[in-house]
This record gives C-alpha cells, structure tokens and sequence, in this order.
C-alpha cells in the first residue's frame, strides 16, 4: 500500500486497546452483580407486576359492579315514579295487619278522596268497592 | 497465534488476553482495509478503535457459527461502509462532492508515499460504488478469495465476481484517460 504509517502506530493502538478492555472489564465487573441477587430481583419485579395487573382486573370488576347496583337502583326510582303507590283497592286493607279495615277506618268520603287523587277512572270501579 | 488458538484462550477465561491477541493480529490487516475507504489516517484511526471496541463488547456473543476472521472483517467492512453513509448524510452534499473529497484527502495526505500512477489508482477506487470498492480492494490489494469475501458482505460469489469485473473497467477506463 503507498501510504505511510505514524511511527510506532500499532504498538500504541494496541497499548490503547488493552487499556480499554482492562479499564471496561473492571467496569464490568463492579457492575456485575451477584446471580441471587439478580433473581432476587427478578423475583421482586415479577410480583410488582403480578400485583399491578391483578389490582387492576379487580379495580375494573368492582367499578364494573358498582356502576351495575347504581344503574339498577336508578332505574328502580325511575320506574317507582311511573307506578302507582297503591291500587284502587289497597287503601281497604290495612299495612300492618293486612286486614280489611274498610269497615273501621276509612270513610266513604276518605275513599271518594283517595280516587280523586289518584285519578281513577270511574270506569275501573266495581259496584263492590263503593257500595 | 491462528484464529482456534484465540477462541481457546477466550474460552479458558482470559479474555483480556485473547482480545490482545486479536488485536495484534488483525490491527495491520484491518487498518489497511479500512483505510482503502476513508482515505485518511485519521479516520481510519477512529474507525479501527470503533471496530475493536465493537469486537471486545460483541465478543461474549460470539457463536463460533462464522469463523473468527470472517466475523471480525464483517465488523469492520460494516464499521467503514456506515462511515460513508453518515458522511454523505452529514455533509448533505451529492456523492460527486463526497468523491472530490476525497481526491483532496489522497492528493493532501501526508502518509501518502506512492507514485502518480498509485494516487491515481486510488482516486479511482474513490469513485467506485461502495460494494465494488469493498470487493475490490479485498481481491486486488489482499487475494482474498470469493468465498471469503462473500462470507464478509453476505452477496453470493457470482454477484462479486461482476462487481469486482465492472470495478476492474471502471478503473482501466479512468487509467487511461490519464496515461
């Protein structure tokens, strides 16, 4: 090749390059650590992670749910209001004893009331219930 | 010491001694190597530093599936060809620039100690694509073998053999426009 060469090139080099690898294995090993500890860590990082993906299965499933009672619980409030509190005919028995109090308590007056404000049509009514 | 003689030393343990084997070994050839590329002392001096930076941390890796020559070529074949690619992005300039680069780097360069025809025989290689510099230089300056330069650039022996014929022309030709 008609090139010349710095004298005493490769001998450097090579003296740069064997320091370089004595300087990088020393590197290496200060920073190569012992295998139980790397597995310790391994061990470690796994159940760190085992611990976030089942938290946030769990999370998910509970948010899930209480948006499910909460949406069942809205929906019964919305369909209470469309349903009457009592029928025509439950105002004649009492709550507690569900006996027939017609007799006793309620008067003909309270019961024409009770229809009014329900809103019962008189053609619902049987001759039985006002008679 | 022969490439078997090396891996066997990594293998009993003293990789710091197998590491300087290989440099000692391989420093001139892949020095020269490289610097059919560069064209520069310099360059060439960062590139070799690279390349046996590369082959000390790829080292541990090393599956002895390739010979260790092969290998180490392959590093440092790769090492100079990405040499060019981030000159010709980093200078932004077409490849014609890029080759007068390089003409200046052999007609100012102060290691050169050849005749007027050798300064022309490499300008000319400066103008080659880089796979028909590669295959060049190996077969003309080294007498490496297809084979084992197909082992280094991974192109078949056939694809070489025109690559190194169309480099051949290309060179005669510029030759003799000049003598």
């Amino acid at each position: 090749m008609p090139f010349k060469i710095p004298e005493g090139y490769f001998s450097s080099l090579e003296d740069r390059m064997a320091r370089m690898a004595s300087e990088n294995a020393v590197r290496n090993a200060t920073v190569r650590r012992p295998l139980y500890f790397r597995i310790v860590q391994a061990a470690a990082a796994a159940a760190m992670l085992s611990a976030v993906v089942l938290g946030s299965i769990t999370l998910a499933r509970d948010v899930s749910d209480a948006r499910m009672a909460r949406q069942m619980a809205d929906d019964s409030f919305f369909y209470m209001e469309l349903m009457p509190a009592t029928g025509t005919a439950d105002i004649l028995y009492d709550s507690d004893s569900y006996g027939y109090v017609a007799d006793t308590g309620l008067s003909d007056e309270d019961i024409i009331d009770y229809l009014i404000y329900s809103g019962t049509p008189v053609e619902l009514l049987n001759e039985s219930d006002y008679e | 010491m022969t490439d078997r003689e090396i891996m066997r030393l990594y293998r009993s343990g003293d990789r710091e001694q197998a590491f300087r084997a290989i440099v000692k070994c391989y420093s001139e050839r892949l020095y020269w190597h490289i610097r059919r590329f560069t064209c520069s002392h310099e360059d060439t001096d960062d590139l070799l530093q690279d390349t046996f930076a590369k082959i000390w941390a790829a080292l541990p890796s090393f599956r002895e599936d390739a010979q260790l020559f092969t290998w180490i070529y392959r590093i440092a074949t790769n090492e100079a060809l990405n040499f060019l690619r981030r000159k010709k992005l980093r200078e932004a300039v077409s490849f014609e620039d890029i080759r007068g680069d390089m003409e200046r780097k052999i007609d100012s360069d102060p290691y050169f100690s050849g005749d007027e025809l050798q300064r022309q025989l490499f300008k000319a290689m400066g103008k080659l694509p880089p796979k028909q510099r590669l295959v060049f230089g190996l077969r003309y300056f080294e007498e490496m073998p297809y084979e084992e330069i197909s082992k280094i650039s991974g192109s078949s022996t056939g694809s070489l053999k025109a690559s190194y014929h169309h480099a051949y022309n290309k060179i005669k030709a510029e030759l003799e426009k000049l003598f």
